[in-house]
């Protein structure tokens, strides 16, 4: 009873805390607010990418101070209407902005820190820039990658998303990350050959190619370096980093699913058996400053998750927690996210209210 | 009709009449006054059928259209005009249906669906639908190894006295820009000797209106990229020798180009797909006595099938990308039917095919194609009994297939055995009123798809397998006025194991043996016509189904118990045809329960039920020789906005005219 009481006292001081830094808050988390009632200043954002052709993407609200969960799409209570087909990214601005590319929608939306919807950007009418896949954000520019080859860069100006101007980097851009002024593209080509990572210099014209593994998939960056997920020749899940300071890529094992943050590489890697139907998953944590890997960061956690799809590894920057969001079984039905603190005990889990949760963001 | 209740009375009455089957030479002259029961009551096996007066009556032009009307098939429609059509029975899947045109089963060894959206009513004398097996003993043995039978039957050539040959030209035009002119000629040059040709074109926009509800929202659209131009042509030659032998050839050749609408998706029209199919087949069939207790039958067939798809996008290299298929198979088919005493037959049938996949689809990163070619041998040995008030049927059917591929690794082998059987009892001598029940075991081996499709194909897979149990109850009666009263029930149990399933994993998904389906469920018809006085009459037909189709797969899953996708609680369908001397009116209604588009039942995956109600009218007149038949149609009356596949809208109300002139 006592411990309520303090966390009570701990949350209510925490709020008082927030509303006084609203205050001070430019526009965007006065406006926003929508139909939903969100008081706690410390909202997560679960982007599940639903089932492609099913317009079934969501977006689902939790606090992570309590981490109360509302099960309900936020993004549909808000605006009456729903994200449309794969929302495939998802980031934050400012620390009161979301942006969300859906994929198949193929569009970039620009939200206010409770979920409503600002300004979009459809990329239907650039029909040769083809589908939305991945974005970045770096002094109020979104790099956008999409099918048709291309990273475009759209501009927040005020409540607004303003398209820009794009660049042909190669075939099948995957994923994006900004590093120092440059764009790290995985490319994966026509028929997933492609071996290379673009890298577009601060100049937006000028792109230079690293050899990584084939057919890469994910770009993260994490202490200047750029770290990246890939099918490999052989669907063998290798990943690596990339250094740009000295232009070399250095493969560090198997892993399906990364997550960065506070120094460290997040790793899952998830095996599945076809003639057994078992998904084997191994988790880890790679230590970036010390080269480090530790294949029991993870602790106590459910024994369900070692035959589980972990889809999307994300880390709170505020509270340092890790949420591994996992995929049910059949791609289709709700996925789950287990939550671990930074030192990796197991903490609790929950429905991602979704198929195939994305991404995690947070706002603080 | 009384050359068709003489025929169906022969044949239930008559061992070797049922033996023969369609040996409509042998039976002509043949009088009958007594009222044939309805196959659907008395044999073991539910088959249920509409003629071709039913459906002319009732407005169905399209075999969809009809097959929508039969309790416990669903067909996946993808809407529109060139959305494709498929059939299933009691929920267990379309590869599990066989599809049979004139005694000989369509096939599709790549894809293991027959798109049932291209056949018209127009020139079908019957189409019937039975569950596990036809009551039929002398057919090819490809039709027993199905889950159930979907028999499409041509209407044969029939001359009035003195005329040699008959024209038929029509027209059809409706709404979506649909516009089909058809022309048939039959004509009999010798007495033994006709033949049938026939064509038909279809052309439409296909353009057509929908609502699409997003969220709380809902907006007016259209529905684009749905254009249709395919061409028809058929003919048939009959032949009946002077031993009563006969033999019946058919050539059938289908092209179309159309644009493929694919999924509606919010906010986005990425739809610039087309496809262009092309068939032909030319099969023959022959049959004759040997002796008065054998009867033989053969089949053969080749079938050449092509389509090509497109699809434009600047995420290919070329800005298109092109798949071809070709698919090629030969097809040859005996059965030897014996009356080896009376009330008892046998039949042993032998399937011999071999079919061939040829494409530009590789399957890895290396671009191995595999071209893969499978012989199949089905060999089945069938029984009919009578004791008395009881039938029995059973058979048992082996199959053996073996592939090869040009690149890459082969499957195994598939050996299966099959039984099935059963039974049907007549309670009360005085009464038709019948019981019935029946099992079956079947399985479909892995198509070409699901063997080899790019990234996904897996050759290892083993063949799905199916187990059917079903116990019904059937009457008939009838009064002066009432010409016929139908009502049939039938409660049934399948399971089906080593579903094939496309089996994800991060990224990567592969077919594998992986799904088990549990169906309990259960079908009701009616059926009844009263004659209200000369030249009126009034039929009607109901049919409802009842399904509890679950997951069962992995207890740890979401989706464990809970319904499968697009299978209603409750379905059903009715009509209505009032025949007077001047009009013939006809109503139809078809209606789904709520159901869930995904595997786990969440609200959000909820489709709501919908009533899809038509009516037609239709007017035959004679001015001298010349018969005009004159018919309009309002299709989905109350234009309700519905799906029966998710994000494929059907069309709202349609209206259609079509006017055809004989000669």
């Amino acid at each position: 009873m006592k411990f309520r009481n303090i966390y009570l006292a701990v949350a209510l001081l925490a709020t008082s805390v927030a509303f006084t830094a609203c205050s001070d808050d430019d526009e965007w988390n006065q406006t926003g607010g929508g139909k939903v009632e969100m008081t706690s200043p410390a909202r997560a954002f679960i982007l599940n990418e639903g089932t492609m052709n099913h317009n079934n993407s969501n977006l689902i609200y939790f606090d992570w101070s309590t981490g109360q969960v509302n099960g309900s799409d936020l993004f549909r209570a808000q605006n009456d209407r729903v994200l449309g087909d794969t929302g495939n990214d998802i980031l934050t601005v400012d620390n009161n902005k979301l942006v969300v590319a859906v994929n198949v929608s193929n569009y970039i939306a620009l939200l206010d820190g409770y979920g409503v919807e600002k300004s979009r950007v459809s990329f239907e009418p650039y029909k040769n820039l083809g589908q939305v896949r991945s974005i970045d954000e770096e002094d109020g520019i979104i790099y956008a990658v999409s099918y048709g080859g291309y990273v475009s860069r759209l501009r927040i100006s005020g409540n607004q998303l303003v398209y820009m101007d794009s660049l042909r980097v190669g075939d099948r851009p995957e994923d994006v990350v900004e590093e120092d002024g440059k764009l790290y593209i995985t490319l994966q080509g026509q028929d997933y050959t492609d071996n290379r990572l673009a890298i577009v210099s601060n100049d937006f014209k000028t792109i230079s190619y690293a050899t990584i593994m084939q057919n890469p998939v994910k770009v993260y960056e994490e202490d200047d370096k750029i770290f990246i997920t890939g099918y490999g020749a052989m669907y063998d899940n290798p990943w690596g980093v990339y250094d740009p300071a000295k232009g070399t890529y250095t493969e560090l094992g198997q892993a399906s699913v990364i997550g960065v943050g506070d120094d460290v590489v997040y790793t899952a890697y998830c095996k599945t058996n076809y003639t057994t139907h078992i998904t084997t998953t191994t988790l880890g944590a790679y230590n970036v400053k010390t080269g480090q890997t530790d294949a029991n960061f993870f602790k106590n956690q459910p024994a369900e998750l070692a035959s589980t799809n972990v889809y999307s590894i994300s880390v709170n920057p505020y509270n340092h927690k890790i949420y591994l969001a996992t995929s049910a079984s059949d791609y289709v039905s709700d996925g789950r996210v287990y939550v671990f603190d930074g030192n990796g005990n197991y903490e609790t889990s929950f429905s991602s209210y979704g198929a195939n949760p994305n991404r995690i963001v947070f706002l603080h | 009709m009384r050359k068709q209740l003489t025929y169906t009375f022969a044949l239930l009455l008559s061992p070797l009449a049922a033996l023969a089957q369609t040996d409509s030479i042998s039976l002509r002259g043949v009088e009958v006054t007594a009222v044939a029961l309805n196959r659907n009551v008395t044999g073991a096996h539910p088959t249920q059928s509409l003629t071709a007066k039913q459906m002319r009556q009732l407005g169905l032009d399209h075999v969809a259209d009809a097959v929508k009307h039969f309790a416990g098939v669903s067909v996946k429609d993808y809407g529109g005009i060139g959305g494709m059509k498929t059939v299933s029975i009691h929920s267990l899947g379309t590869q599990h249906t066989a599809v049979v045109y004139d005694g000989v089963a369509l096939s599709n060894t790549q894809a293991g669906q027959i798109d049932i959206g291209r056949y018209d009513t127009d020139n079908l004398a019957s189409i019937s639908m039975s569950v596990a097996d036809d009551d039929q003993l002398i057919i090819s043995a490809r039709q027993y190894v199905s889950t159930g039978v979907l028999t499409l039957t041509t209407e044969r050539p029939h001359f009035a006295d003195g005329q040699w040959q008959t024209l038929r030209v029509g027209v059809g035009a409706g709404s979506f820009g649909l516009v089909s002119p058809s022309l048939r000629w039959w004509v009999k040059p010798f007495e033994r000797t006709a033949f049938s040709l026939s064509a038909k074109m279809t052309r439409a926009d296909g353009i057509y209106p929908y609502t699409l509800r997003n969220g709380n929202t809902s907006s007016r659209q259209r529905r684009y990229n749905t254009d249709i131009t395919a061409w028809q042509a058929e003919a048939n030659a009959y032949h009946t020798f002077a031993d009563g032998s006969e033999l019946a050839m058919k050539a059938y050749w289908y092209y179309s180009e159309r644009g493929l609408p694919g999924t509606v998706i919010l906010y986005a029209n990425p739809s610039d797909e087309r496809m262009w199919d092309e068939d032909f087949f030319a099969q023959m069939a022959y049959r004759r006595s040997l002796g008065t207790r054998l009867r033989l039958q053969t089949r053969l067939k080749y079938t050449h099938s092509w389509n090509q798809y497109r699809d434009w996008g600047s995420q290919y290299t070329d800005g298109v990308q092109t798949d071809r298929d070709r698919q090629d198979e030969g097809y040859a088919s005996a059965t030897l039917g014996w009356l080896a005493a009376e009330g008892l037959q046998f039949a042993v049938a032998q399937d011999l095919s071999y079919n061939r996949l040829n494409n530009n689809v590789y399957v890895n990163t290396q671009y191995d194609v595999p071209r893969p070619s499978r012989w199949t041998s089905i060999s089945a040995v069938a029984m009919k009994a009578q004791w008395g008030r009881m039938k029995l049927q059973a058979n048992t059917v082996y199959t053996y297939a073996a592939e090869r591929v040009s690149e890459g690794d082969r499957p195994a082998d598939k050996r299966r055995l099959t039984p099935s059987v059963a039974l049907s009892y007549r309670l009360l001598s005085s009464t038709p009123i019948y019981i019935r029940a029946l099992y079956k075991h079947s399985f479909r081996v892995p198509t070409f798809n699901d063997l080899y499709y790019r990234r996904l194909g897996n050759i290892h897979l083993k063949p799905e397998k199916a187990r059917q149990w079903s116990l019904g109850l059937t009457w008939e009666t009838h009064t002066l006025r009432l010409r016929y009263l139908t009502i049939t029930a039938d409660g049934y149990y399948h399971d089906v194991t080593d579903k094939i399933v496309a089996f994800p994993s991060t990224y990567v998904w592969r077919m594998v043996n992986y799904g088990k389906v549990e169906i309990l469920g259960a079908d009701f018809t009616l059926g009844a016509q009263v004659d209200l006085a000369r030249q009126w009459s009034v039929s009607g037909s109901a049919s409802a189904t009842w399904q509890h189709a679950v997951d069962k797969t992995n207890r740890t899953q979401q989706t464990y118990n809970n319904q499968l996708p697009y299978t209603p609680r409750w379905s059903g369908s009715g009509s209505l045809a009032m025949v007077t001397p001047w009009l013939t009116l006809g109503y139809t209604v078809v209606m789904q329960g709520s159901r869930y588009s995904l595997g786990q039942n969440k609200p959000e995956y909820r489709m709501p039920a919908f009533w899809d109600h038509g009516i037609s009218l239709s007017r035959e007149l004679t001015l001298g020789k010349v018969r005009l038949a004159l018919s309009g149609k309002v299709s989905n009356l109350t234009n309700e906005q519905y799906s029966i596949i998710q994000y494929y809208p059907m069309p709202g109300r349609q209206y259609t005219v079509s006017a055809m002139i004989h000669w």
